[in-house]
C-alpha cells in the first residue's frame, strides 16, 4: 500500500492566520491517497464499497477525511503514514499523491465568499452542505474541494497540483485578506 | 442665467458635509451627495463639454449617467460620466479633447463647415490619394474625442464575483423594490441591482411624498435580507440565465467588480428613459428633459434656470412645470397634448435665449424643458429573446415574449398609479420567487452533493395582472432639424440623407450614421431614429423595427473586464534555485521553465563534454494500473506493447484518427499491472483526457485506472558521457552498469537519499542520459546534490535552448514544432515503428491509407551547403532557382558540437531522399543551396553514444 513516509516540504508560500473572517493555512503536510476501483459500465446501478461516501460526500469530522472526488474515486486524507489497509476495498488501488498535490484549509465565515470571489460553483449550504466534495476552478486552477466545518464556521479544504501552489496560495490569501476588511455583502 | 443652488432641499445631498475639488483648474465646494454636474451647476457652471463633431458648447440634457453632454477627465481617468459620478474630495476635474479652454475651442470652427460633415463623410473623404492616408489620419487623431490616458498611472484594483440568487431584479426603483421585497418574502434569494447610488428611481427626483416612499421602501429591502448593490449596471443576460453585473460602488480599493450571476429568475425593472425632442437648436445649454430639470430641482436642490419654456406632453413634465414654479422659477408651459410644438430654441454662445413655437410665438428663456414621451430599456428583454413590439397609442415599446424565467415590471409592462405600479411588481416578484425556488429545488435534486434536507416551501404565486396602458401623444421631431444623437452630432438631417442614399432600414442608418452608436448606447437615441427613418420612409415606427440591443447595457471600463491580474503559473521545486542562479524562464503554456542560464551553447557543449542536468518537471506523467493496460497502449499508441517485461521502457508515437501525430514518450512498466506513460509536457493533459475518452467512451469494459502524477515527482534529466560516473556517486540501491540498467530500463531508485524515486535509462539529447523522477517535494534537495557531487565532472545545469538544440543534433523531432496539422505517423521519419499489422489502433485505417502514398511531406533533417547560416525557422524551402515551394525549415540551430547549423524540415516526398538538393529563401532574400542530411542525427547515429 504505497504511502509516503518522505519528510514533506510545503510548496504554499503564503497563508493567512487568525483572519477576522476568514483564514488560510497550509493544509499540505497530510498523506494524501487516491483510491481507484473498477470503473462501473454506464447505466449500471452505483455500487459504493462499504465504509466509502457516494458521490459528492465526504466523510468529515473525523482523523481521517475521506472524499469521492470522482466516479469510482475517492481521495484520503490523514496523518502521514496512517494505516489505511482497512478503509481501501479489495481490488482497488492505491496512488500516493502525498508530494503532488499541495491543500490548503480555507475557514470562517467569510469562506464562502472568497470561493465566490474565484470559482462560479454555488458555495451555499444547500448547493455545498458541510460534508460536500466538488471539483471547480478556483482561481483558474483545478481543485477537489471538499467542506468540512470547524467550530462551527464553514470551512474548506481545497486541494491542487502542487506546481501551482505558490500561484495560488498567493492569489487566495490576497482575496481572503481583502475581504476581511470589506465583506461581499452588502456592498 | 446660471443654474444656482437653492437655500434648502435636495433629496441626497447632506450640506452639512462641503466638499472641495476643481473644475478646470478652479477651486469649487460641493456637498456630499452631489454628482460632478450637480456641484458644478451649484456654483453656476453650464457648459461641462463640447460637442463630438461640431465641438459646441454642451449643457446638461439628462443629468445623469446617461448624459451624452457629460463626458469629463477626473485625474487620469478620461470619459467619467460627470452626471453620474459622486465629487471626492480634492478630485481635480477639466473638460476633455478642448483647446486652449472649453469655452474658447478652437475646434470648433468645425461648426463653419458642418454642412460638409454629413454621415458617411469619413467613408467617403481622403480616399485619395492613397499615399496621403498616414497624414490625414494624424490630423484626423487630433479630433477623435475622448479624454486622454496616462499609461504611467498605477492600475486599480478590479476583481469578480459569482452570485447564485434565486431572483435577481435589475432596477431599484419603486417597481423593482416591490418585486425584491414580495420575492425575499416568499423565501427566495434575492439579489436587487440599481444603476444609480440610491435606491429609488423616479420617486428620488419627485415630490417629497415620493422620497419618503423611496427611502420605507429601501429600508423594507434591507429589512427582508435582499441583497442591494447600488451605483451597479445589469449589463446583460446570456444563455443559461448568466446575468453580468457592473459594480462600481465597491468599498476598500477595488474600484471596480463584474459580478457574474447565476440568477434562476430575473426580475427586469429599468423603469423608462426620458427621450429628448428633436428640434433646431436642441442640443443647446438650456435644453433639457423634464427629469433632469426636476433631478437638479429635487435631488440637488439647484434652480437649473431663473425663465423657463415647458414642453410637456406628460405627467413627468406638468410636475417639472410646477416644481420649477415653487422653486421660483418664472414658467411658460406649452403643452404638446394640445398640437402646439416648440420648433427653434435659438440664442447666442450656443445657450439657449429664446424659444420659438409653431404658431411663432417666440419667449425669451434661458431654459426649455422638454418632455415628449419615453424609450423603454428593453435591453435586457432582447437578450432573452424578445423582439417588443411598438404601441403608437402609448407611443414606446413593450415586450412581447419572455421566457417563464424573465419577468417584466415597471414601465416595461405598463403605466398606471404608483399604487398600481407597486401591485403588479409585487406579484411579478412572487412569481419570481415561485419560479427560481422551483428551479432551485430541481436544481438541489439533481446535484449529488447538495443538501437532502426540505426544500423551502414555495408560496403559491400567479401572473401579475396587467397594467394598463396611458396614451401618449407621437412626438419626435418637430417641424424643424434637430439632433437625434448627442454623443455623435448625428441630426435627423444626417439620418435623411443617409436613408436618400439607400441605407433605409434601422441597422444600415445606425452603421452609416453611427447614430445610436457612442456612450448613450441608444438609451436616449434609438426611438427618435426610428422615428425619423420612419417619417422620411413614410412607414410606421412597427414597419421599420429597432436596432437589437445587445449586452453590455451600459459601456463597462476595460478594467472591470479584465479584472484582476491573475494568470496562473506553475512551477516545479527548483524554481527557487533557478530564479536564484541567473536563469532566463520561458512561459511553456502555464509552466515557468528554465530557458537557459545565460549561455545555451556552452550549456550544450557541456552535456556532450561532460554532464548537465535540466529541470523536466512539466514532462506528461500518468500513473497506468489495472489488467488491459497492455490493451490500452496498443491501442493508443502506433507501436505494440503487450510484451513489455517489468523494468523496461519502451518509446510510442500516439496518431489521432486521422493519422496525424498527437504526441510522444516513453511508457515504463514498473509492475505486472502497473505502468507509467510520460508524454510530452503541453500534451500532459490531453493525452489524460485522449485516454480517458477511449476508456469511458469506446473500452467501457476495460480496467484501467490512470492518475496523473506529473508533479508528483521532481523529474531531472542527467545527460551527459559522465551521467553514470555522477549518478554513482548519489544513488544508493541501484546497479547503473550497463548490463544491470541499460538503454530503454527503468528501476526504482534512492537518490541522493530521497527513496521511493524512479529512474528510467533514456535520452532526448543522444546521450547517455537518466531521466530522475523523485517526490516532488525533494527535488530540490536532490538538484542540489547532483551539482554539489558533479562539481569535479564538470555538471552543469542546462535549459531548454540547449536541450533544443541536443535533440535537434539527434534529428530527434517535436510534435508540433517539426510536425504540424497534416503530419501523419507515416511522414514522421518513423521508419518501422508503426505496426500496421496490429489487430487495432487509433488512426490504424488512416496509417495504412498513408503508408500506400507517395504524396505525403517528410519530416527530415537537413543541412546548409553554408553551415555558418542559420535560417529562421519556417524559412521556404524552393527548388533550385525556382520559387516552387517544396517544403519549409521547421528547426534551425547552430551547433556549438559540430561548429556548423543543424537544421529540421518537411519537404515534399520526391526531394526527401538523403542528399537531394534544395535551396532555402531566407527573409532576407538570399537563396542558400542545403542537402537532406544522410541521417535524421548529425550526431551519433549509430545510438553508440546513448547506449554506452
Amino acid at each position: 500500500m504505497p504511502n509516503s513516509t518522505l519528510p514533506y516540504e510545503t510548496a504554499v508560500t503564503s497563508t493567512l492566520s487568525n483572519g477576522s473572517r476568514v483564514s488560510v493555512t497550509d493544509a499540505s503536510d497530510m498523506a494524501k491517497l487516491l483510491v481507484r476501483t473498477k470503473r462501473q459500465p454506464v447505466g449500471a446501478d452505483v455500487e459504493i464499497p462499504s465504509g466509502l461516501p457516494s458521490q459528492g460526500h465526504a466523510q468529515v469530522g473525523g482523523q481521517v477525511l475521506i472524499a469521492a472526488t470522482r466516479p469510482s474515486e475517492w481521495t484520503i486524507l490523514g496523518q502521514r503514514g496512517m494505516d489505511v489497509a482497512d478503509l481501501v476495498p479489495p481490488g482497488a488501488t492505491v496512488v500516493d499523491l502525498t508530494h503532488g498535490r499541495s491543500a490548503v484549509r480555507l475557514s470562517g465565515v467569510g469562506a464562502p465568499e472568497v470561493l465566490a470571489q474565484l470559482c462560479s460553483l454555488d458555495f451555499s449550504d444547500d448547493f455545498t452542505p458541510n460534508g460536500a466534495v466538488i471539483s471547480g476552478a478556483v482561481s483558474s486552477v483545478m481543485c477537489d474541494i471538499i467542506r468540512d466545518d470547524m467550530d462551527d464556521a464553514p470551512s474548506y479544504v481545497l486541494l491542487f497540483d502542487r506546481s501551482f501552489a505558490d500561484f495560488f496560495s498567493t492569489q487566495i490569501v490576497d482575496v481572503a485578506s481583502y475581504l476581511n476588511q470589506h465583506p461581499l455583502r452588502g456592498h | 442665467m446660471s443654474p444656482s443652488r437653492l437655500p434648502s432641499g435636495g433629496a441626497v445631498i447632506d450640506r452639512s458635509r462641503p466638499i472641495k475639488f476643481k473644475w478646470n483648474g478652479k477651486s469649487f465646494t460641493g456637498f456630499e451627495g452631489d454628482t460632478i454636474v450637480s456641484a458644478l451647476a451649484a456654483n453656476g457652471v453650464d457648459v461641462f463639454s463640447r460637442s463630438m463633431k461640431y465641438h459646441r458648447r454642451r449643457g446638461i440634457l439628462t443629468g445623469d449617467f446617461w448624459d451624452p453632454n457629460c463626458f469629463v477627465q477626473v485625474g487620469d481617468e478620461p470619459n467619467v460620466r460627470a452626471g453620474h459620478r459622486l465629487i471626492s474630495a480634492g478630485i481635480e476635474v477639466s473638460a476633455q479633447n478642448v483647446w486652449p479652454s472649453l469655452e474658447r475651442d478652437v475646434k470648433a470652427a468645425n461648426g463653419l463647415v458642418g454642412r460638409f460633415l454629413t454621415a458617411g463623410f469619413y467613408y467617403k473623404t481622403f480616399m485619395k490619394p492613397a499615399t496621403l492616408w498616414p497624414k490625414y489620419e494624424k490630423i484626423l487623431a487630433t479630433f477623435a474625442p475622448g479624454g486622454a490616458i496616462d499609461i504611467e498611472s498605477t492600475p486599480g484594483r478590479y476583481d469578480k464575483r459569482y452570485s447564485h440568487p434565486d431572483v435577481l431584479v435589475a432596477g431599484g426603483g419603486p417597481a423593482g423594490m416591490a418585486a425584491a421585497i414580495a420575492a425575499a418574502e416568499a423565501g427566495a434569494d434575492v439579489m436587487l441591482v440599481e444603476h444609480n447610488h440610491q435606491l429609488g428611481g423616479h420617486l428620488l427626483w419627485g415630490s417629497a411624498e415620493d422620497q419618503k416612499r423611496a427611502a420605507s421602501l429601501g429600508a423594507r429591502c434591507i429589512e427582508v435580507g435582499v441583497e442591494v448593490l447600488t451605483d451597479s449596471t445589469v449589463t446583460g443576460r446570456y444563455d443559461g440565465s448568466w446575468v453580468a453585473i457592473n459594480q462600481r460602488n465597491v468599498a476598500g480599493e477595488t474600484i471596480e467588480r463584474v459580478v457574474k450571476a447565476r440568477a434562476k429568475c430575473l426580475v427586469i425593472a429599468p423603469g423608462l428613459i426620458e427621450r429628448p425632442y428633436i428640434f433646431e437648436g436642441n442640443d443647446r445649454v438650456g435644453v433639457m428633459t423634464s427629469g433632469a430639470a426636476r433631478r437638479m430641482l429635487n435631488m440637488y436642490g439647484i434652480k437649473p434656470g431663473q425663465k423657463a419654456v415647458v414642453f410637456t406632453a406628460n405627467a413627468a413634465g406638468d410636475a417639472a412645470a410646477a416644481d420649477l414654479a415653487d422653486a421660483g422659477v418664472e414658467v411658460t408651459t406649452v403643452d404638446g397634448r394640445t398640437g402646439a410644438d416648440v420648433v427653434r430654441a435659438s440664442g447666442s454662445g450656443d445657450r439657449v435665449e429664446q424659444v420659438e413655437l409653431a404658431d411663432g410665438t417666440v419667449y425669451e428663456a434661458d431654459l426649455l424643458v422638454t418632455a415628449v414621451g419615453w424609450t423603454a430599456p428593453t435591453s435586457l428583454a432582447n437578450m432573452s429573446g424578445d423582439r417588443p413590439s411598438y404601441d403608437p397609442s402609448a407611443a414606446r415599446f413593450f415586450c412581447t415574449s419572455l421566457p417563464d424565467d424573465v419577468l417584466p415590471t415597471g414601465g416595461l409592462a405598463g403605466d398606471g398609479s404608483l399604487e398600481e405600479n407597486l401591485t403588479h411588481a409585487s406579484a411579478t416578484g412572487r412569481l419570481a420567487a415561485r419560479r427560481g425556488l422551483t428551479m432551485r429545488n430541481q436544481m438541489r435534486s439533481m446535484t449529488p452533493r447538495a443538501s437532502t434536507g426540505v426544500p423551502a416551501p414555495i408560496k403559491d404565486a400567479s401572473e401579475p395582472a396587467p397594467l394598463p396602458r396611458a396614451n401618449h401623444p407621437e412626438l419626435f421631431r418637430s417641424t424643424t432639424h434637430g439632433l437625434v444623437d448627442f454623443s455623435e452630432d448625428v441630426g435627423s438631417k444626417d439620418l435623411w440623407a443617409a436613408a436618400a442614399e439607400g441605407f433605409d432600414s434601422v441597422e444600415l442608418v445606425k452603421r452609416f450614421t453611427t447614430a445610436t452608436m457612442g456612450p448613450s448606447q441608444g438609451k436616449l437615441e434609438t426611438v427618435n431614429t426610428v422615428a425619423v427613418l420612419a417619417e422620411y420612409l413614410g412607414q410606421s415606427i412597427e414597419e421599420v423595427g429597432t436596432t437589437v440591443w445587445r449586452p453590455p447595457y451600459a459601456p463597462v471600463s476595460l478594467g472591470a473586464l479584465a479584472g484582476k491580474n491573475s494568470t496562473p503559473h506553475r512551477i516545479s521545486s527548483i524554481h527557487v534555485w533557478n530564479k536564484a542562479n541567473n536563469c532566463k524562464f520561458i512561459h511553456a503554456g502555464a509552466w515557468l521553465r528554465p530557458d537557459h542560464y545565460g549561455n545555451a551553447q556552452a550549456e550544450a557543449k557541456n552535456v556532450r563534454d561532460n554532464v548537465g542536468i535540466i529541470d523536466v518537471t512539466p514532462l506528461g506523467k500518468l500513473d497506468l494500473q489495472g489488467p488491459n493496460v497492455p490493451d490500452l497502449l496498443e491501442l493508443l499508441y502506433v507501436n505494440k506493447w503487450r510484451k513489455l517485461d517489468i523494468g523496461k521502457v519502451r518509446y510510442g508515437v500516439m496518431v489521432g484518427e486521422d493519422g496525424v501525430v498527437l504526441d510522444d514518450g516513453v511508457t515504463a512498466r514498473l509492475g505486472e499491472e502497473h505502468y507509467m506513460m510520460t508524454t510530452t509536457s503541453s500534451g500532459a493533459a490531453s493525452i489524460w483526457e485522449w485516454a480517458e475518452n477511449w476508456l469511458q467512451t469506446e473500452r467501457p469494459d476495460w480496467d484501467v485506472r490512470i492518475v496523473p502524477v506529473t508533479t508528483s515527482y521532481t523529474s531531472i534529466n542527467v545527460a551527459g558521457p559522465k551521467s553514470r560516473e555522477l549518478l554513482l556517486k548519489i544513488c544508493e540501491d541501484v546497479d547503473l552498469s550497463n548490463e544491470a540498467f541499460g538503454y530503454m530500463s527503468a528501476r526504482p531508485a534512492t537518490v541522493a537519499g530521497v527513496a521511493e524515486s524512479l529512474m528510467l535509462r533514456i535520452g532526448f539529447t543522444g546521450e547517455l542520459s537518466y531521466e530522475v523522477h523523485v517526490p516532488a517535494a525533494h527535488g530540490l534537495k536532490v538538484w542540489e546534490a547532483l551539482l554539489d557531487a558533479g562539481k569535479d565532472l564538470g555538471v552543469k545545469p542546462f535549459g531548454l535552448e540547449a536541450q533544443r538544440i541536443l535533440r535537434l543534433e539527434k534529428g530527434h523531432f517535436i510534435v508540433g514544432q517539426d510536425t504540424d496539422g497534416l503530419t501523419r505517423g507515416a511522414s514522421a521519419g518513423l521508419g518501422g515503428l508503426i505496426k500496421l499489422d496490429k489487430d487495432d489502433g487509433v488512426g490504424l485505417p488512416e496509417l495504412r491509407w498513408a503508408a500506400d502514398r507517395t504524396d505525403l511531406a517528410q519530416v527530415v533533417s537537413i543541412a546548409l551547403d553554408d553551415g555558418m547560416i542559420v535560417p529562421e525557422e519556417a524559412s521556404q524551402l524552393v527548388d533550385g532557382e525556382t520559387n516552387t515551394i517544396v517544403g519549409r525549415i521547421t528547426s534551425s540551430r547552430m551547433s556549438p558540437n559540430l561548429g556548423r547549423s543543424v537544421c529540421m524540415g518537411q519537404v515534399i516526398p520526391e526531394l526527401a531522399a538523403p542528399g537531394s538538393k534544395l535551396t532555402v529563401l531566407l527573409t532576407d532574400g538570399r537563396r542558400v543551396p542545403a542537402k537532406i542530411h544522410t541521417d535524421h542525427a548529425f550526431i551519433d547515429p549509430e545510438g553508440a553514444r546513448l547506449r554506452a
